[in-house]
């Protein structure tokens, strides 16, 4: 989750850096912004399927964690869980509130595999994952979230059940059931050529 | 389903790593960190007054105390002046502002007033509060009021 940062100099702690920005100091906040954005932002558009409610999901949290730095308590758990706990309230509050269509064809990582050696294989490969993401999306959020977190951002387990709230065997066996949806999505997936473009309605 | 199973670890490690290098555009920090300065800059206290500005403020809040000490004095010494009188029916004076110099050409000024009103106003007078005090008002060349004669 650390982005951005000098590698010739030893990472301050995230708790150090939280009571810094409670103290008032700009850098350290920069720091934890840069520090943890992405995964934050990567989380939130997969969770949305939009760029531009997971940058306004981004700028929450960090507005959040920059008033309310005072009050979190690095015993009770990891600035990650923190802000992924953060996140997903904001998300599903957005989801819920919005409970609108997405378009899943503006989601930009799919322009990333535009070119290989392959060409074929690389446009295959680009549906493949447009059709991933089409399902994941199509997902009840419960399921969506732990596939999310813990299959495509590496979040332990045990930070994932902090995070949503619920016991380590909890988020196993949504994470069970939530793979099995995802093969039968695609599975059914497969007779159509692509779904890129597609708008479809974001499962709450 | 082992097939499936595999077939879907290795698409949702592809989709990893294409999503691993995204993150929130420069835009995005830009707003967070401005929204930090204007955070702090709503929590920053006013600049620091200079040395002079303090000592004149320290000099007005003296001269203002010292003001109200001597003005409540006076004031308790025309409620004393008020309570001695109370028991007869001599008019209550109180002496307000500047007192009256030699030769000063003074007019005097007599009205009716709501004892409710001085009252209000924290003038106490014998007379009912829901009565009528008369009033005798002495106003000075500058058109302040130097005292006042309430008789009940």
């Amino acid at each position: 989750m650390q982005d951005n940062e000098d590698p010739a100099r030893p990472a301050e702690a995230d708790h150090a850096l939280v009571e810094r920005t409670a103290a008032g100091d700009r850098e350290a906040f920069a720091t934890l912004y840069r520090r943890h954005q992405a995964a934050i932002y990567r989380f939130a558009r997969l969770m949305t399927g939009s760029p531009a409610a997971a940058e306004d999901i981004v700028q929450e949290v960090f507005l959040v964690l920059m008033k309310d730095a005072a009050r979190y308590e690095a015993q009770r758990a990891a600035l990650t869980t923190y802000l992924f706990g953060m996140a997903r309230r904001i998300t599903r509050r957005r989801l819920l509130r919005e409970r609108r269509f997405v378009d899943i064809g503006s989601s930009r990582g799919a322009s990333r595999w535009s070119v290989t050696a392959d060409a074929s294989a690389a446009l295959e490969r680009r549906d493949a994952l447009q059709q991933l993401r089409c399902a994941i999306l199509s997902l009840p959020s419960r399921y969506r979230e732990v596939v999310v977190l813990c299959d495509l951002q590496d979040v332990p387990y045990d930070t994932a059940a902090a995070s949503i709230g619920c016991a380590v065997g909890t988020i196993r066996s949504r994470l069970h059931r939530a793979r099995r949806l995802l093969a039968t999505k695609l599975r059914r997936a497969e007779g159509a050529h692509s779904v890129a473009g597609a708008v479809m309605r974001c499962a709450v | 389903m082992t097939s499936q199973h595999d077939d879907l670890a290795a698409l949702l490690d592809a989709l990893r790593d294409a999503e691993s290098g995204d993150a929130a555009p420069a835009h995005v920090e830009a707003a967070v960190m401005r929204a930090w300065d204007a955070s702090r800059a709503a929590q920053t206290p006013p600049a620091r007054l200079s040395v002079l500005s303090q000592f004149a403020s320290v000099a007005a809040g003296a001269v203002i105390a010292a003001g109200l000490t001597v003005l409540g004095g006076h004031l308790r010494s025309t409620t004393a002046v008020r309570a001695s009188l109370a028991a007869d029916t001599s008019p209550t004076v109180i002496l307000v502002g500047e007192p009256i110099l030699d030769g000063e050409h003074v007019r005097l000024v007599r009205m009716r007033l709501p004892a409710a009103t001085l009252h209000a106003l924290g003038v106490r007078s014998t007379a009912s509060a829901t009565g009528d005090i008369d009033v005798d008002v002495v106003i000075g060349e500058d058109g302040v009021a130097r005292g006042l004669s309430l008789n009940p």
